[in-house]
This record gives structure tokens, sequence and C-alpha cells, in this order.
């Protein structure tokens, strides 16, 4: 094994190489795939845990115990355009590379060793760090132990490989539009969209998720903005009431429902820790219908499965216009929109939170259903329904 | 066209460049892309007699002497960080102004501060020192400090030896520990 001292550099005769970034702490780990000018082309070139794995299968990230990440690169599945790779870290959002207990990149190939690269991170003010790269040199691919960075943390990083970056530091987003001509592309750091063709984002892991709220909208429908006091008792109204709802699996594998329909609205500060506040009928309440998940207790918990379902209207989801967001404290927000439903279901799955060795791994499902039972059933819960009206 | 150097490696100039009366000696690098202090690389030069010493100070042409006393050799000034395209700093060599008593001239490169800074060449972007022909603007030999040189502070580029009435160019590529007072004081040299 060869321990790298900074800038130097060694020559990489594997195929396959195991990239590893060791901190103690919690820390952000990217690779970028860079082209001319070592400048990124569009987001799949940013591989990291929004995005594990680029389109050739080249670079596959993967996390590992202990806060580590690691990063698996095919050198022989990478285009002759590619001319980097860098590997990068920002650290959370306040705090320097010095606040990290240690800091180190390392070269692994078929289970061996072939070199590290030990940071020395006192007194450093760097929250964003380009590792190393992995670079062409004449007929070969070397790999170069930088640790060089950016105070400013993720958005200087970004935008030094031409990733133009629009709004305030937080993890890479890939929802950037892409401008090939200007090799330039433009990133919003502020929200995750969960679409058809990305339907999953792992959030790093953490201790304490503190309040994580899922809230849903809709459009509220035409109708008199003043009401008389008799009409609580006539609520046959022909508006839409969406409701949101949720199974719970606790690591005790004890499932629940959480939902307006049988007043199950669960309980924040106790098992199951999930809990429904209040019901909006109408979708006259701006803030709409809130689901909290206990955060502080999320290691107690297994799977959160998100769904909404109208209870009452029309089934037709385009004119309801519902939005399910997803809110991690210091996360961006993650949000669905219920527009492309099959009118004949009433029942749409959202996003299932899983729990996966204590990150929070939210997956996208946007899967229509006629009813709770269709939906249980499909996904395996084991719930015992009957008919009910709130 | 470059000639390829390995360590030690000879060119005669009469034979790859004939003719050749002005040399330049280019030293290019990127500014730091990066946060932390600038690198600040210097390309010096020391005239030696035959017993491989200078004859006086003012034979180490550097970034507080800018001109050989005979005005042989002169350097263009110093770049603290980089900025610029191409050679960002440079010496011009007039080779037949050069004085008989001098029979070897010797290049090297150093990073200023480096060892404050922690800093090696490696870690700079894009370092090259290169040796051209000023008249034709041809590249007689070039060396890339990032990549070659990545762990060293300070580099003997190479020399420039009369032999058989021409210059001949060796290439070097040997690194130094101490910089460049460890460099003066092998060429008998005192500095502070």
């Amino acid at each position: 094994m060869i321990n790298l001292s900074l800038g130097a550099n060694i020559v990489l005769n594997q195929g396959v190489i195991n990239i590893k970034i060791n901190s103690g702490l919690p820390v952000d780990a990217s690779a970028f795939r860079l082209f001319a000018n070592d400048k990124v082309k569009d987001d799949l070139d940013m591989i990291f845990y929004g995005q594990p794995k680029n389109q050739d299968a080249s670079i596959i990230w993967q996390q590992t115990h202990n806060n580590n990440h690691e990063f698996r690169v095919d050198l022989t599945k990478l285009s002759a355009e590619v001319q980097k790779i860098a590997f990068t870290i920002t650290c959370d959002q306040y705090s320097p590379i010095s606040q990290l207990k240690n800091l180190s990149i390392q070269l692994d190939c078929n289970n061996e060793v072939i070199a590290l690269g030990e940071v020395d991170i006192n007194n450093r003010q760097e929250k964003a760090l380009i590792m190393g790269e992995i670079y062409r040199r004449n007929t070969e691919w070397k790999f170069r132990f930088i640790a060089q960075g950016f105070n400013g943390g993720l958005k200087p990083l970004a935008e030094h490989f031409g990733v133009n970056v629009i709004d305030e530091p937080t993890p890479p987003v890939p929802t950037s539009t892409v401008n090939n001509t200007t090799t330039s592309s433009s990133v919003n750091l502020n929200k995750i969209s969960l679409s058809k063709d990305r339907t999953s984002v792992s959030l790093s892991k953490r201790n304490d998720y503190g309040k994580i709220g899922i809230n849903l909208n809709w459009n509220k429908q035409e109708q008199p903005t003043k009401k008389g006091f008799l009409s609580e008792f006539f609520n046959r109204s022909p508006n839409i009431d969406l409701d949101l709802a949720a199974f719970v699996r606790l690591k005790d594998q004890s499932i629940h429902v959480i939902q307006a329909l049988g007043n199950c609205f669960g309980s924040f500060q106790s098992p199951c820790y999930v809990e429904l506040m209040g019901d909006d009928r109408t979708g006259a309440n701006q803030d709409g219908e809130w689901i909290y998940i206990n955060g502080s207790h999320w290691n107690n918990i297994d799977e959160v499965l998100i769904y909404t379902f109208i209870y009452e209207g029309l089934p037709n989801w385009s004119q309801a216009d519902g939005v399910v967001r997803i809110h991690v404290p210091d996360q961006p927000v993650i949000e669905t929109f219920l527009t492309d439903g099959n009118n004949s279901n009433i029942l749409c799955a959202i996003a299932r939170l899983k729990n996966d060795n204590g990150a929070i791994n939210v997956e996208r499902i946007n899967r229509y259903f006629r009813s709770q039972r269709e939906l249980d059933y499909a996904y395996g819960w084991g719930f015992r329904w009957s008919a009910g009206r709130k | 066209m470059g000639v390829s150097l390995s360590k030690g490696g000879n060119v005669s100039l009469s034979k790859t460049d004939p003719g050749m009366k002005n040399v330049l000696i280019g030293l290019g690098w990127d500014v730091r892309a990066t946060d932390g202090q600038d690198y600040d690389l210097d390309a010096s030069v020391f005239l030696l007699a035959d017993n491989g010493k200078v004859r006086s100070d003012s034979d180490f042409i550097f970034y507080n002497n800018l001109r050989s006393a005979d005005g042989s050799v002169e350097h263009t000034g110093d770049n603290r960080t980089g900025e610029g395209e191409g050679d960002d700093e440079s010496i011009k060599i007039k080779l037949d102004k050069i004085p008989a008593d001098v029979a070897k001239l010797v290049f090297v490169v150093t990073i200023h501060d480096a060892t404050v800074r922690k800093q090696s060449f490696g870690q700079v972007t894009g370092a090259f020192i290169r040796l051209v022909n000023d008249d034709s603007q041809i590249e007689v030999a070039r060396y890339d400090l990032t990549e070659d040189a990545s762990t060293e502070t300070a580099m003997l580029f190479g020399e420039l030896y009369r032999h058989n009435g021409e210059w001949k160019f060796r290439a070097v590529g040997q690194g130094y520990a101490g910089g460049l007072a460890s460099v003066c004081q092998q060429y008998g040299i005192n500095a502070s």
C-alpha cells in the first residue's frame, strides 16, 4: 500500500477501483464525472446518495457503515470523452472539515488497499473538499490525492465543476437543466421533485431526524366563502375531500393505520410515533392536511407508507390538483403531484419512507388503487379491513 | 516540438536546433481555484564557474535580482499567483553573451514558502517548466511539475553547459528538500 502525500499521484493498473471515503462523522460524498475543461456535462455526471449510479454504471455510490462512503469505478466502462472523476465531500452546512474526527480517501482493488491519502484536518476551514481525482494521463488512468476545497461549501464546489447553482447550499440535487453547448448546467438545490424518472432519494444517516412533516394540499373547489353554522349538519357537499393517510410498521413488526377514517389519528409522542393532525374536509384550509412522523424515534420505525384517497366527491385527480410534500428538517422538500391518476381509482400510494440502516430512504410510488385493501395487498402489509365512515 | 526528456537525458541544442542563440526558460502554472494560500512558484538561474560555484552572488538570477551583471541573463519578473496564460515567469538567456568563465547555467524551480504553506508541485494545477528557442519559439524540453515532481517543493530542472564549443542541455529533474536556500548553499551562496 502507498501512503499518498498531498498532490501525489499513482498509476492505476486495474480496471475496477473502489474508492472509500472515511470521515468518522457524517459527510455527504459525491463523485463528479468531468469532461473537457474539467466540467460536468449534465446532472447525470454527479453520483451521490440521490443518484447512486450513472447510466452506464461506470460509477456506483454506496454508503457503508460508520458514515463511510464508497464509490465503485469501472474504468473500462467510462466513455472516451471522460477526462476525470473527482471525489468530493461536503460537511454539514455549518461546520468546516476541522470538526470531523478524521478524513481519508482509500483506493481498494480486489479487496486489497492500494493507496491511502489522509487529510490533515487541523485548522482546515473548508466545508467542501475535493479529496482526489482519477484522471487520464497519456494512455493511462491515474489517481491524484488533492484534499483542496472551498470554505463556502457545496456551492463553490459545484460551480468549480461547471454546475450553475441557483440557491443556497443544500445537498446536490439532480434536477438541473442541461446546456451542453456551454457545458454548464443549472441545479436547483431547493427542492427534490420525485417524478417518474426519479423514484428514490436516500437522506443521509443521522440519529435524530426531528419532526418529519408530510403535507397534503389540494385545490379547494368553487364554493361560497361564508358558510352558515348549519352547513356542518349538511355535510354532503359535492366538493372533493382528499384524505392523507399512512401505514406504519414499527421495528417490533406491529402495523398501524393512520387515517381520519375510523379516527385512527395515531400519536406523535408514543408508538407508533406518527400522527395525523386533524382532517381538512374541503381543502379550504390553506395549509392542507399534515401527518407528522417523530424522527427522534426513527430507529423504532421500520416503514411508513404514505397514501391519499378521495373520501368524498368525484374521483377526479386532475381537478383536485393535489400535491404531497415531505419535509425532513434540514433536507430539501420532496414533492409529488397527484395529477396523473386514473379516475376509476380513489386511492393513491404516494411514497414510502423506509428505515435503511438508520437512514431514511424515500421511495416514490405514485400508484393508484381502488381501496386500502388493494393497497395493503399490493405491498403485503396484512391488515384486516372493514368498511367505515367518519 | 519538444524533446521527451527522461531524467538525466541530454539534448544538444546545436543538434536539435542548430544556431540557437536565444533561450527562454518558461515557468507556468494555474491560479489556485480552491480556497487557501496562493501557489507562488519561482524560476531561478545560477551561473556557475568550472568549480560548480557562482563567481559572486550576482550570478544568482531570481526574483530579487532580475538581471545578470553582463546582461546575458534576464528574468522578466516575479509572478506570485500564476495569473496569466502560458509562461507566468520567464528567463531569457543570450547564449553568445555569456562570459567565458561561466561553464554552466543551472535552472531551478521552487515553491515560495512551501514548508510553511505545506505545498508541493503536485498540488499546483498545470505546473510546468520548459526550455524554448526564443527565436523560433520551438520548445526544446518540457517538464510537467504537477505530474512528475508531485511531491517536491524545489527542483533542478536542468542545466545548460558548454561541450566542445557548443551548448548542451541536460535534463536533471532532481528534487531538493529545503527549498531555494539549500540550492543556494550548494552553489556557494549564503541566502537568508
